[in-house]
C-alpha cells in the first residue's frame, strides 16, 4: 500500500511556455510556485522548486522558437517537472552540463540570461535530474522531495 | 537591519512607497546573471543589479528577496514598478555604482554586527 503514495496521482498541471520570448520568463514559474503553495505550505521548499522552474522556463523561451511545455506532478512527497520542446537539441550534452557553457544568443545574455549555470542549478536545487535531447527536442525531468514527509523516497 | 533603516542612512530612492518597508536583512548578493541570483539570494538578502527588465521581478519573487537595489540610478520603467508594487517587492534606486553601494552596505552590516556583540 505504500508505494501507492507515489505511484498514483491525478494532480497533474501543464504550462505552456512561449519561444523566443524573454519577457515573460519566469511566470509560470511563478505560477507554478503558487499552484504548489496549496500542497506544501514550506517556503524553502517552494523556493527551490521555483529555482528550478525558473530555470527550465527560461530554457524554453531562450533555446527554442516554438515554445514547450512544463508538466508538474504533484505526489504526497514529491514534485516531478517534465519540460519539453520539439526544439534543436543540445548538440553537445557534455558541453550544455558544463558550468559556463552557453548557446543564448547575445539579447538573451544582455537581459543576465545565459550565464551557463542554468542546467547546473536545477540539478543542485533537485533531488533527482534527467535530460535526454536529439535533433527532435529535448526533454528534462526533475524532482524536488519534501523531505518533511516521513514517508518519502 | 531592516529596509527602513537602510532608506534612513543611505540616498536611496524608493520606487515602490506602498509597500512596507519593515522587512530585514542581514545579506546582500550583487550580480546581474539571473541564473546566480536564483542560486544565491534568499529572503534575507538585498539584491543589487543594473538590469532593469521584468525578469527581475520573477527572481525577486521566487527567491522572495527582501528588496532589489537597481544601481547606477537606471530607471526602470513604469511597467516594471506598477508590477514589483503588486508582487510585494521592494525595489529601490541607488545613485553609486554596483560596487559602492555594496561596499556601503557591507560596511553597514558589519557595523550592526559589531554594535550587536
Amino acid at each position: 500500500m505504500e508505494n501507492t503514495i507515489t505511484t498514483s496521482t491525478d494532480k497533474k498541471y501543464v504550462y505552456e511556455v512561449i519561444g523566443a520570448d524573454f519577457d515573460t520568463i519566469g511566470s509560470k514559474a511563478l505560477a507554478v510556485k503558487k499552484m504548489l503553495n496549496n500542497y506544501f505550505p514550506k517556503n524553502d521548499y517552494l523556493r527551490r522548486l521555483g529555482v528550478c522552474v525558473f530555470e527550465a522556463e527560461a530554457n524554453l523561451a531562450i533555446h527554442t522558437t516554438q515554445g514547450g511545455t512544463i508538466e508538474v506532478l504533484v505526489f504526497s512527497d514529491r514534485v516531478r517537472i517534465t519540460a519539453k520542446d520539439n526544439g534543436p537539441g543540445m548538440k553537445d550534452m557534455k558541453k550544455a552540463l558544463t558550468p559556463g557553457f552557453s548557446t543564448a544568443p547575445e539579447i538573451a545574455r544582455q537581459l543576465g540570461f545565459g550565464g551557463g549555470v542554468g542546467l547546473n542549478n536545477i540539478k543542485r536545487f533537485a533531488d533527482y535530474f534527467y535530460i535526454e535531447s536529439s535533433k527532435k527536442g529535448t526533454i528534462l525531468t526533475f524532482e524536488v522531495w519534501n523531505d518533511d514527509d516521513p514517508t518519502a523516497h | 537591519m531592516t529596509i527602513q533603516q537602510l532608506i534612513k542612512q543611505m540616498p536611496l530612492q524608493l520606487l515602490t512607497p506602498e509597500l512596507e518597508t519593515n522587512a530585514s536583512f542581514h545579506d546582500v548578493y550583487t550580480s546581474d546573471l539571473l541564473s546566480a541570483a536564483l542560486a544565491k539570494v534568499t529572503e534575507d538578502h538585498v539584491w543589487i543589479t543594473v538590469q532593469v527588465h521584468q525578469n527581475i521581478l520573477g527572481v525577486a519573487s521566487i527567491k522572495q528577496a527582501a528588496a532589489v537595489i537597481l544601481s547606477e540610478n537606471l530607471m526602470p520603467d513604469q511597467d516594471l514598478i506598477k508590477k514589483a508594487q503588486e508582487k510585494n517587492i521592494l525595489i529601490l534606486l541607488s545613485p553609486f555604482t554596483s560596487y559602492e553601494t555594496s561596499g556601503m552596505l557591507y560596511n553597514m552590516l558589519k557595523e550592526e554586527k559589531n554594535g550587536n556583540k
